[in-house]
């Protein structure tokens, strides 16, 4: 499986290089009268056995990031405009579409927010398992039938065997997400997609998800791409984080790092704008004023100026790149000594970035925003 | 102009209840055959549910899908009938009101509701909406009509110079913003709050748990809160009641229910939050519980909750969880159960677990950095 | 947006609405068919209204000398068999079409209108006794219902109005009644109704409004197959009583009487049908994208 990862070693950089490389990905969606800027110069690694969450709200390109490594954009309005999807050094972006195919399932799998629409209502799980296991391997019926039980007692569906001659519709949110746990990993994937697997189940199952997927990557050494907006789950699954805001990523580092030290405005505000289960009584909610922006027009200055407490004037002109936040040189992508990164002009000292709200006396705040809109 | 805002909660004793349910249930029939039907069962959606709220109290009712609760909240304003109970504002019972007596009663109830895309008519400008609620129960003219809804805007904090735009011209939590306005138009006393925020994004959430807290505050609100987030619902609440399967399984004050809770679901429930500290994620471990919600059609005998607990189990599986069913029962003031052994749970591994170690006071203040766990 | 300074409005959205017909007519004038449809229709309705002043000929005057003429520079689309300017005949024909498209059209909507309110509004047993009629209505092929209604009534202009609105109107009933029924439960209704509105004002102010425009275009629609039953009953014999009257069905039956002699004659009324048939046509497909706030991008 890795003899395509040690021909091309010689092309990517060096052995360790990392399985998965995204570099200045550019998605844009043209509709008949606009064009969505949905993902603008989103660059980050992945490396094997690795869980890397991709945070932000609806609208901020995460799950367009997604769509795009797997060449899943729709058709015709999503298009890649640029940067490349490095898998083993193959760039997916400029694959055909014959070969993504292969990719897809085999190399990577996904799993969805809602399983239902991914699963065929008319087949059975098994049928529906089998065909993924023999579309991409010669095995025979009797023996896919044999892992296709396997898969299912190793995502914890009680009664495997009767279970198999059901019907997607016949399981519950829970078990369905479980069924498409077990076809993701049908053909042990080296990257994991998981787009906001666990937004649509109750808390109680949301932790069996959570649990069951945490426990199968760790044991098969699958790398995740894990997807959500939520700030616990990204907490508790990943080792490193990006911070994507308006298709920008505006904060990104070790998980450990940007919780304990968060360092864009964006991310601050995120930590203070919900509730903790474990926070004080009485803690203050501080709401980030105003929407995102419009992505219909061109990114002009920080995508995130208009609603930040910190911005400048440079901010509303020039769009922060994203670098170190000690100021050092060279970044180290990823593993456990990541290089902890933002986009910003004007970061919030770590006592603003606590408070949730600048300190100084307002003297970088630039407008009143208020409770208005 | 007949609006003067004035907070009702002024006029009467602070402690009294303004709403009081009691023994609340809708079932929900289920039938077979299109001419002539045939009644085969029920959803026993809410079965046996009773709690009060007073006056500028905050109820937040928490639980799973299909828990009951937005039901309750929803037979409250009277959406469904109920099909027994009390529902009492200020003593009066709303559960046998028809007609004119019950128009009149819903002019001091209003709802806000979960989705601000489906709920508000995509036909009518932000004006017309707003003042729908006027025009229903004939308050004002049209011209005191039009000053209000231009008053209740910015009370949103809407610019009332939008009320001729259309709800498609707004985003989620301007729309949310359009519909507490709306709610807010009769001057109600009771605000039934079904999941206002979780259709929202993170970042807007904290705009309307704000505003919905000012108003609160300036109009003497009494909500009743339904959302399925504990973190939102602790938030916002004084007190908490916690629904499994058509009842309320634990009732308590928010810091009661977070710093002790009792029952062994709500334990369950509290550990199954995720926290945005990976430090304690890390260290954390959850109570998981087995399968789904049993289905409310036949619901498991006794306590419903029977077929999940970790407690039972704990204890041997005793008998008396399956054949009997479980009263709420004081076990601290104003701190009910609804469980046999709710006294095995204090002090429990299991509590420790869900509520973790005592939070530190200044619980915003950055945690230092760690030793990178697990060095992959 | 091009000199963001500080400090920055949170403004809605730069783009004003026109309200929701405006925006529905700017996103209409974007779609081509739906533009080409209007053209087609503008230009059916301006021939049938000027007809008088338009028709180079008195439709009606002939010379038996002149039967079946070939189209020439004077008489574009030749002479039919009593020596009649086709042309002329065609242009009037426009007003018969027009006239009875949207007499019963209207009479449709109105008749299957009410029945779709009483229907999706009320629900229960009114809904079932009435949809059962508007299902045996629906089982049997119109054109046969507007002949039997001709059959029975007698041949005449006010009897094909009334056939070919009696075969619309369970089709607008149906229409009207399933998207009613899907709004009851829609989230804004349920909001009216928690505030204490009334049935009449949940379907009337909130249900109606929204279900409109599936009916807006089916009526479009409806037009267009009005244009083909007049004329296909007028094919079938069962058109206006009086012979002399211009009337696109009938002339087409004529044209084909005399299809080796003459057969120039059958190409204007041919047109004729087919171009007002096709107006209608793409602009109701236009008007059911168009019409869709939430379409809106």
């Amino acid at each position: 499986m890795t003899q395509a990862n040690r021909l091309r070693a010689t092309a990517a950089r060096d052995a360790d290089a990392p399985l998965l490389s995204v570099r200045d990905l550019v998605v844009r969606f043209k509709t008949h009268d606009a064009t969505v800027h949905a993902v603008t110069g989103v660059s980050f690694d992945v490396a094997e056995g690795e869980t890397v969450g991709l945070v932000g709200e609806s609208g901020c390109g995460k799950s367009v990031t997604n769509l795009a490594i797997m060449r899943l954009l729709p058709k015709p309005a999503g298009r890649i405009e640029g940067g490349r999807v490095l898998l083993d050094g193959q760039d997916l972006a400029a694959m055909a579409e014959s070969e993504i195919r292969d990719i897809r399932g085999r190399d990577v799998a996904m799993i969805f927010q809602d399983p239902m629409p991914s699963l065929n209502p008319v087949l059975t799980i098994e049928e529906q398992l089998t065909e993924t296991l023999r579309a991409h391997r010669k095995i025979s019926a009797a023996d896919a039938r044999q892992r296709a039980i396997d898969l299912l007692v190793l995502v914890g569906i009680p009664n495997p065997e009767p279970r198999l001659r059901n019907f997607p519709h016949q399981f519950s949110g829970g078990m369905r997400q479980r069924v498409m746990i077990a076809m993701a990993l049908a053909l042990e994937p080296r990257l994991l997609i998981a787009d906001e697997p666990t937004t649509a189940l109750d808390v109680t199952i949301q932790a069996q998800v959570l649990e069951l997927i945490r426990d199968l990557t760790q044991k098969t050494g699958t790398a995740v791409i894990l997807i959500t907006h939520d700030l616990g789950v990204v907490a508790g699954m990943t080792q490193r984080v990006n911070v994507m805001y308006a298709g920008f990523i505006v904060e990104a580092g070790l998980t450990t790092d940007i919780f304990a030290k968060p360092s864009h405005p964006y991310t601050v505000g995120l930590l203070h704008s919900i509730p903790r289960i474990d926070g004080g009584e009485g803690e203050e909610l501080i709401p980030i004023e105003g929407a995102p922006p419009n992505q219909r027009l061109a990114p002009v200055g920080c995508p995130f100026a208009p609603r930040c407490a910190w911005r400048t004037d440079r901010c509303l002109t020039e769009n922060p790149v994203i670098v170190a936040v000690d100021g050092s040189g060279a970044a180290v992508l990823t593993g456990a000594a990541a290089t902890h990164r933002i986009a910003c002009h004007n970061p919030p000292t770590p006592a603003e970035a606590a408070a949730g709200r600048p300190l100084s006396g307002g003297a970088s705040r630039v407008g009143a925003t208020g409770d208005a809109r | 102009m007949t609006h003067s805002i004035t907070p009702q909660a002024a006029t009467a004793a602070g402690t009294s209840p303004l709403l009081e349910v009691e023994d609340l249930a809708v079932w929900f029939p289920i039938t077979e055959g299109v001419v002539f039907e045939r009644h085969t069962g029920d959803v026993r959606a809410v079965d046996g549910v009773s709690f009060s709220i007073r006056r500028g109290e905050t109820l937040g009712l928490v639980g799973e899908s299909g828990c009951g609760k937005s039901t309750t909240g929803r037979a409250i304003v009277r959406l469904y009938k109920p099909t027994r109970g009390a529902i009492r504002i200020d003593g009066t019972d709303l559960a046998g009101l028809e007609g004119v007596e019950l128009r009149n009663m819903r002019r001091r109830m209003q709802m806000v509701f979960q989705d601000p895309y489906a709920s508000l008519d995509p036909r009518m400008n932000v004006a017309s909406i707003v003042a729908e609620p006027l025009e229903i129960h004939g308050v004002g003219t049209g011209s005191e009509r039009r000053e209000r809804v231009g008053e209740l805007l910015s009370t949103v904090g809407l610019d009332p110079s939008h009320a001729v735009r259309y709800p498609h011209e707004f985003s989620g939590g301007q729309r949310q913003r359009i519909g507490v306005a709306r709610a807010l138009a009769l001057q109600p006393d009771l605000i039934v709050a079904d999941e206002p925020v979780s259709a929202l994004d993170v970042s807007i959430q904290a705009q309307i748990i704000n505003l919905l807290g000012r108003l609160q505050d300036s109009f003497g609100l009494t909500y009743l809160f339904i959302a399925h987030d504990l973190s939102v619902v602790r938030h916002v609440s004084d007190r908490i009641a916690v629904m499994y399967l058509g009842r309320i399984v634990e009732l308590a004050t928010a810091k009661e229910l977070h710093d002790r809770p009792l029952h062994p679901y709500t334990v369950a429930l509290l550990s199954a939050i995720p926290i945005p500290d990976p430090v304690r994620e890390v260290s954390r471990r959850r109570i998981i519980l087995q399968g789904d919600v049993p289905s409310p059609v036949n619901p498991p005998s006794g306590c419903h909750f029977h077929t999940r607990c970790w407690l039972r189990e704990r204890l041997g599986n005793p008998e008396q969880c399956v054949a009997e069913a479980p009263m709420p029962r004081d076990l601290a003031a104003g701190h009910q159960v609804a469980c046999h052994f709710a006294e095995k749970t204090d002090g429990s591994a299991e509590q420790v677990l869900s509520i973790g170690r005592p939070v530190p006071s200044a619980s915003t203040a950055p945690v230092a950095p760690p030793p990178t766990t697990a060095g992959a | 947006m091009t000199t963001r300074t500080p400090p920055v409005t949170l403004a809605v959205e730069a783009r004003a609405s026109r309200g929701l017909w405006g925006d529905a007519f700017s996103r209409l004038r974007r779609n081509k068919p739906a533009i080409v449809g209007m053209v087609c229709i503008v230009l059916f309705v301006f021939v049938a209204i000027t007809a008088p002043w338009l028709a180079p000929f008195d439709p009606n005057k002939g010379g038996l000398g002149k039967s079946f003429e070939a189209p020439s520079l004077a008489h574009l689309a030749g002479l039919d068999k009593l020596g009649r300017d086709e042309l002329s005949r065609v242009i009037f024909g426009a007003r018969i079409s027009l006239l009875v498209g949207v007499v019963s059209v209207t009479v449709g909507l109105l008749v299957g209108g009410v029945v779709g309110v009483l229907a999706g509004g009320l629900g229960g047993k009114v809904d079932m006794v009435l949809m059962r009629i508007v299902d045996v209505m629906l089982a049997i092929p119109g054109i046969l219902l507007a002949i039997g209604i001709v059959a029975w009534l007698g041949q005449g202009l006010v009897q094909i109005m009334l056939a070919v609105a009696v075969t619309n109107a369970p089709i607008f009933a149906r229409i009207l009644r399933g998207s009613l029924l899907a709004l009851r439960d829609a989230e804004f209704v349920t909001v009216a109704r928690s505030m204490g509105a009334d049935g009449r004002r949940l379907v009337l102010r909130h249900m109606l409004p929204n279900a409109l425009t599936a009916l807006i275009v089916a009526a479009t629609l409806a037009l267009a197959t009005a244009i083909i039953d007049v004329a296909g009953l007028g094919f079938l014999g069962l058109g206006p009583p009086d012979p002399r009257t211009a009337e696109w069905g009938t002339m087409l039956t004529d044209s084909t009487e005399a299809l080796r002699r003459a057969p120039h004659l059958i190409f204007a009324p041919g047109i004729a049908i087919v171009l007002s048939a096709i107006g209608f046509n793409l602009l109701g497909d236009g008007l059911r994208e168009s019409l869709d706030p939430r379409l809106k991008r």
